[in-house]
């Protein structure tokens, strides 16, 4: 009875086996599509290698211009303009950065600054400079903040001034006080291609509330997007 | 003893001869030859039909850029020992530059290089560990969300695996459906479930878009598997679900 059962076994197996073989044959063929994407990068930068310039500049009632340096060839105020916060684009390897401060000692009524920098495209996608972020400090001798400066620029033309925030609400109202016009020269917006670079020129001008010896220190970032995104900047 | 012997011997005999009669007849014989000339099922890409982007189109107010590119190549050739055909197996979709907003469009056929009508019954993506593909809600069946490990949306996958009523409405169109003479919204077909006669090809197209999260300097890659079967068995091959 045993032998019988393991005779019988094995062939219903093969039974079953060839009828699920009968149901499940059949030709298949496969192919493949095999995607491969690499990304661009997107890196605005103040030039490495050409560092910015600042030029004092003063009104000649004579010649009726501006003239380089300061009023009788005097030496009263200074200016300094630096980058700061080095950046690496991720593909190129080219550098840059990310900040511009200008600081200027010892100023006063009507003392003009003109700042020149250069704004390089490390990255690998073309792209719009659309505006700055500009903000500031008033700070005393040793260097200790005492106000904010806060940008305005009320027609949104990019000539405006700075303001000190005499009540640190960090927000720009009636109460804060302009110390400082600053105008950009250049027409924003503006492109520029990777492996381009594009000069700009910041210029500044001292109001009468600037107070006397302190220390006015000028932050400025560039704001950029993607060439193909500039309508949706708000 | 000798007539045992003897009687013995002869019924042997008669039981011979008894037999011999009951045996003997005039026999021939039929042959049926059986020739099985099988058929053959191959299928794979044969053309490059169109490739363009999001640069080729000249947006108004926006300058003609050529930062990336999107460029398919067909590799692995395999002839059909029957038809004398070749098709290959491996199509390569390499993008090039890619940014935020970009996207590519190929444009290929899938012929059928055998003699047997064949079905197309599955598409398979593969990531890479740590990226997940999920089935767009919006274009089901024709588009796949790709996440990486951060969770976020990085591309989107465009592969006409199922017919779709998209209905009226350009902002509701798909990327191939663009208008314009790069756009070319007649003669795509979709893969799953369509048979392909010997001799005759699917026209069809595979788009990648990319989106704000895509990281840069990075390389993402993915794999699509298309199977056929033959056309016969194919209701009894599609998986649950049409993939």
């Amino acid at each position: 009875m045993r032998n019988k059962r393991m005779v019988v076994l094995p062939i219903v197996a093969i039974l079953a086996l060839s009828i699920a073989g009968v149901a499940y044959s059949a030709w298949t063929d496969k192919v493949l599509i095999e995607g491969t994407v690499k990304m661009n990068s997107l890196t605005i930068a103040f030039d490495y290698e050409e560092p910015p310039l600042c030029q004092e500049y003063y009104w000649d009632p004579v010649a009726k211009d501006l003239v380089p340096g300061e009023y009788k060839d005097k030496d009263v105020g200074s200016c300094d303009a630096r980058y700061d916060e080095l950046v690496v684009d991720e593909h190129t390897n080219k550098q840059g950065y990310k900040k511009l401060y200008i600081t200027i000692n010892n100023a006063y009524p009507q003392y003009i600054v003109h700042t020149t920098f250069i704004i390089n495209n490390t990255g690998t996608v073309p792209v719009y400079i659309y505006g700055y972020a500009i903000d500031g400090a008033k700070c005393d001798k040793d260097g200790n903040v005492i106000h904010k400066l806060l940008w305005h620029d009320p027609n949104e033309d990019w000539i405006g001034g700075l303001y000190e925030d005499v009540n640190d609400n960090e927000v720009f109202d009636d109460e804060d006080i302009l110390v400082i016009n600053l105008e950009l020269v250049d027409q924003l917006p503006f492109q520029i291609d990777p492996c381009h670079k594009n000069k700009q020129e910041i210029d500044i001008d001292f109001k009468q509330e600037a107070e006397e010896c302190h220390i006015y220190i000028i932050q400025v970032e560039i704001l950029a997007v993607q060439w193909n995104k500039l309508t949706e900047v708000p | 003893m000798n007539r045992k012997v003897l009687s013995l011997f002869l019924t042997a005999l008669m039981a011979v001869s008894v037999m011999g009669v009951a045996y003997a007849y005039w026999g021939d014989f039929l042959t049926i030859d059986v020739t099985a000339d099988m058929g053959s099922l191959t299928f794979g890409f044969t053309e490059i039909v169109r490739e363009w982007d999001y640069e080729d189109y000249e947006w108004p107010d926006e300058p003609l850029k050529h930062v990336a590119e999107g460029v398919c190549e067909l590799f692995k050739p395999e002839t059909d020992v029957h038809t004398n055909k070749t098709v290959y197996k491996v199509l390569t979709f390499m993008i090039n530059g890619a940014y935020p907003n970009y996207w590519a469009i190929n444009k290929f056929t899938l012929d059928n290089a055998g003699t047997i009508p064949l079905c197309i019954h599955s598409v398979t993506l593969m990531l890479p560990d740590d990226f997940v593909a999920e089935k767009s809600v919006d274009y089901p069946g024709a588009m796949w969300e790709i996440y990486d490990e951060r969770d976020l949306l990085v591309f989107n996958i465009w592969l006409y695996k199922e017919p779709l009523d998209y209905g009226a409405g350009w902002a509701n169109d798909p990327p191939w459906m663009f208008p314009g003479d790069f756009g070319d919204e007649f003669g795509v077909r979709a893969l799953v479930c369509n048979q392909i006669d010997p001799c005759d090809e699917l026209l069809t197209e595979i788009c990648v878009d990319f989106k704000q999260d895509a990281e840069q300097c990075h390389t993402y890659t993915f794999s699509i598997e298309i199977e056929a079967i033959q056309w016969n068995k194919h209701m009894e091959a599609v998986p649950e679900g049409g993939e």
